[in-house]
């Protein structure tokens, strides 16, 4: 299993991600003013790691301005997508093999960061009927809502954010095909249908099954959020990594495991959630899933750095338990290899 | 068996990060020996909704003459003794003792671990311990068969269990208790049910040993107390300490053994080497080894 945290380009994460074994990363860059991811920073990004021993094969996230107009469907959108078109060439050139986006229109949603979990932990939650009460409070904390071109009081319908995703798949995926990359969407978190009148069309199995025969294609699929899949009210997510991983759609995952399920829920550490995680890692490895997956979200634990590298080597560390133990067990089991 | 840190000296920080991690008891090394004292880190350790299993190591200092078998060791076996009956006043049922002086001091060791972490290193070959200086193995079973005599019977009336533990020091210089069969001369000399080993697999396998079968032998006796896991490797001149995963086979097989053998007291992880921007005692480093052993045992459920 290619395990890998999100790692910016500087010494010290690089080799925290060494140190915990990983042999793969997930970076982003910065949204660029020229509106794409230039073929210089791309190949500058890839050899810095590489340098390092790691092998950066996905791109978290393809930044929002690049491709906001086309998410809302404005004027511009077209221009925009040039653009996408020629991240996602700068990238085949690069041999970066997966560009995740996501089409959360305001964003990611959480109600609460608060000190309710294992010990104290700082927990995330979201909790719908809090949030209906303080929808802006709600809205994603790293972006101000004056960030948002599209004011949340105007209304978009789930018919017409499928639409503008149509549009986009009409656009990227011949290029991603002809380029080599995969494009991967990210499920709307957290999962539900609409916020503030504005459709969240990727909030459920259904909405991610359109998605990918909206335009069949190789390079069509998921970035595949367990935790905002084991949050979908009433899905069992260890079944929807069967029902997408046999079609060859996880391009990418994201392995947390929450408490939970919309209406509300929280963002608990890995051995206490809702999942079954060796149930999980058993289905990724069963639908032989062969792309990166990611640590995501980790609590908020005593004394941690900036970058919560407590919280994310216990996951790390609790992930690679998993794998190594089945992968063992599974070797126990053969016969030739014999038990103990 | 039940995951768990040690934790020197204790402090409230590291206590709320053990309950964060999920961890269920803590070993502490504690300085001072009276009754009030002990207590006092039993309840503080309790207020953090953690067990205190027990005292990780009876420092070599308080011993030291018992080990070589020098005048002196009587008033250290009395100290002993009143160690015990605190530790049974305070509710505190476990003390891990080692029978070697402290070994050879760690190479240098910046950077040689994985990812250029600092991982300890210890000198193979080193010269020989004053213990082994006065008199070889025989002299060393006997300064230990007196001292185990004498302080035995203050534990079993204190209720407090004594837990044999390897030592590094004593692999890097050959000397008593490496062996298996080291083990059952040392359950023969003291039999008492209140005796017992703190296990380390690593250093078992480093002696040449299978430890699978060591701790099932002597787990299923009830005689494993609590056990201590590392990934250790070989190198030319020397011993060196990784993280967990670097061993996961070993590992694996040690946790394998410990359930069959029905073990249920403390296991805890060893220093991970030294992480980036980690503090001295290794939080990011323990944080890795406690989510890594806790994935594992469930993965075995």
């Amino acid at each position: 299993m290619k395990i890998a945290l999100h790692v910016g380009m500087t010494e010290q994460e690089v080799q925290f991600s060494r140190q915990l074994g990983l042999r793969y990363v997930v970076s982003n860059l910065p949204a660029n003013p020229k509106g794409y991811l230039e073929l210089d920073d791309l190949l500058r990004a890839r050899d810095f790691f590489a340098r390092a021993g790691l092998s950066f094969d996905v791109i978290e996230n393809l930044p929002v301005p690049h491709y906001q107009k086309v998410m809302f469907g404005l004027p511009g959108r077209e221009e925009q997508m040039d653009n996408v078109c020629t991240t996602i060439r700068n990238m085949g050139i690069t041999g970066i093999s997966v560009l995740q986006y996501q089409w959360m229109l305001l964003g990611g949603l959480r109600t609460e960061y608060s000190p309710t979990g294992r010990g104290g932990a700082r927990v995330s939650r979201f909790d719908w009927e809090v949030a209906k009460h303080s929808p802006l409070a709600a809205l994603d904390w790293r972006r101000s809502p004056e960030a948002l071109i599209h004011a949340p009081d105007r209304p978009l319908s789930s018919e017409q954010v499928w639409e503008n995703i149509t549009y986009f798949l009409q656009r990227a995926v011949p290029v991603a095909e002809e380029a080599g990359v995969k494009i991967a969407a990210h499920p709307d978190d957290a999962p539900i249908p609409s916020f503030m009148g504005v459709a969240r069309i990727l909030s459920s199995p259904e909405g991610l099954q359109r998605l990918i025969d909206t335009y069949p294609s190789p390079c069509n699929g998921l970035g595949f959020c367990q935790g905002t899949v084991a949050t979908m009210a009433g899905v069992d997510m260890v079944e929807q990594i069967h029902r997408f991983g046999r079609q060859g759609k996880i391009f990418f995952a994201h392995f947390r495991n929450p408490q939970g399920s919309v209406p509300r829920f929280d963002e608990v550490f890995p051995d206490e959630g809702d999942t079954d995680m060796v149930a999980a890692v058993c289905a990724y490895r069963e639908v032989g899933f062969d792309g990166v997956i990611r640590v995501d979200h980790v609590p908020g634990m005593v004394e941690d750095s900036p970058h919560a590298d407590r919280a994310f080597a216990f996951q790390v560390g609790y992930f690679k338990g998993l794998v190594d133990a089945l992968e063992m067990m599974d070797a126990a089991a053969a016969p030739a290899k014999g038990g103990n | 068996m039940r995951l768990a840190l040690t934790i020197d000296p204790l402090q409230d920080g590291d206590l709320l990060f053990a309950q964060q991690l999920g961890v269920q008891q803590i070993m502490a090394d504690i300085a001072r020996w009276d009754a009030p004292s002990l207590a006092a880190a039993c309840n503080r350790v309790e207020q953090a909704s953690l067990h205190l299993a027990g005292i990780e190591n009876l420092p070599v200092q308080a011993y030291a003459c018992a080990i070589k078998g020098e005048q002196g060791r009587d008033d250290e076996i009395a100290q002993v003794r009143e160690l015990l009956r605190h530790m049974g006043q305070a509710g505190i049922s476990l003390l891990g003792y080692r029978w070697a002086l402290p070994g050879p001091a760690p190479l240098p060791a910046d950077g040689q671990a994985r990812g250029g972490a600092s991982g300890t290193l210890y000198p193979k070959g080193a010269p020989p311990s004053s213990a082994e200086s006065e008199g070889g193995p025989e002299r060393q079973w006997q300064n230990l068969a007196y001292f185990l005599h004498a302080v035995l019977p203050a534990a079993e009336e204190a209720g407090v269990r004594l837990a044999y533990q390897p030592s590094l020091a004593a692999l890097a210089a050959p000397g008593l208790l490496r062996h298996g069969e080291d083990l059952e001369r040392l359950f023969q000399l003291a039999p008492s049910s209140f005796h017992g080993l703190d296990m380390d697999h690593g250093l078992l396998a480093l002696a040449g040993e299978d430890p699978g079968t060591i701790i099932r032998r002597w787990g299923g006796q009830g005689r494993i107390l609590a056990a201590q896991v590392r990934s250790l490797r070989a190198t030319d001149g020397s011993y060196g300490e990784g993280f967990l995963d670097e061993d996961r086979e070993g590992l694996f097989r040690a946790l394998h053994a410990y359930r069959e053998a029905g073990f249920t007291g403390p296991l805890r992880p060893a220093p991970s080497p030294r992480m980036v921007g980690d503090t001295p005692w290794g939080h990011k480093g323990y944080a890795f080894s406690i989510g890594y052993l806790r994935a594992m045992l469930q993965a075995m459920d």
